[in-house]
């Protein structure tokens, strides 16, 4: 029989090690959602913070949005191999929303909702193979329900 | 979770609505979000979205990816903060 210390000690280890698989599947960008700006959060992400504006890359949402909980947002990256399209709000505490990774199959099109807590700019920075590109749309929120 | 994969002119387009937080998994005073939602198809990760708490938080996603057929399979996967996670498996129609 096993002492209880080394039972203890294998016993731990054996835990660890089935746990580790869940661990590195869930390797969740954590700095870059922690970043307290927009510089910070790109750097963490992309290792860059310039990017070449485009039109290319759709943000197709209302104007204007009345529930700040849930607004909608479909994002378009006409681009070719796109590898990943991340989502920020300009001037909110922590600006990374989401970041999307896709595989070649994926179409680039995607869509969403996200919460706001007032009127702001989206940024959406869409990574392909070659190059960074971004595009921003500004967002108003009505914060009446009787807006129209 | 309800997964809708419907699959027209080469393209299977995946709707995913995750109801969340439910009533059983709501905790007082805890930020709870979704971080990981993932699409696998043939063994491959298709689809692979990290969450922050600026999402809704039940979140609507849509996609769209080419290469399946009728009939096929994807697995979708969420994981939260918490460690609460869920699978599920669907049938492309």
């Amino acid at each position: 029989m096993l002492p209880r210390r080394r039972f203890i000690e294998t016993a731990s280890l054996s835990l660890i090690a089935l746990l580790t698989p869940i661990q590195a599947i869930a390797a969740w960008a954590s700095q870059a959602f922690k970043a307290n700006s927009l510089d910070a959060a790109y750097q963490q992400l992309f290792n860059s913070t310039s990017f070449t504006t485009t039109r290319k890359i759709q943000i197709l949402t209302p104007q204007t949005a009345k529930n700040p909980s849930a607004v909608p947002l479909k994002i378009n990256a006409n681009l070719p191999n796109v590898q990943s399209i991340s989502i920020f709000i300009e001037t909110a505490n922590s600006p990374l929303v989401a970041t999307f990774q896709l595989s070649a199959t994926t179409s680039p099109f995607f869509s969403t909702h996200i919460k706001m807590v007032k009127t702001d700019v989206v940024i959406v920075v869409v990574k392909t193979a070659e190059k960074l590109y971004s595009n921003r749309k500004k967002i108003t929120l009505i914060n009446n329900h009787c807006g129209s | 979770m309800k997964i809708k994969a419907i699959y027209k002119e080469e393209v299977t387009s995946v709707r995913v609505f995750i109801q969340y937080p439910t009533d059983s998994m709501r905790q007082v005073g805890q930020a709870q979000f979704i971080q990981e939602l993932s699409c696998q198809y043939a063994g491959n990760t298709i689809f692979l979205a990290h969450l922050g708490p600026h999402v809704s938080s039940s979140p609507f996603i849509s996609f769209s990816f080419k290469g399946a057929q009728k009939g096929d399979r994807i697995d979708l996967r969420w994981n939260d903060n918490q460690g609460n996670s869920q699978k599920k498996q669907v049938t492309i129609k």
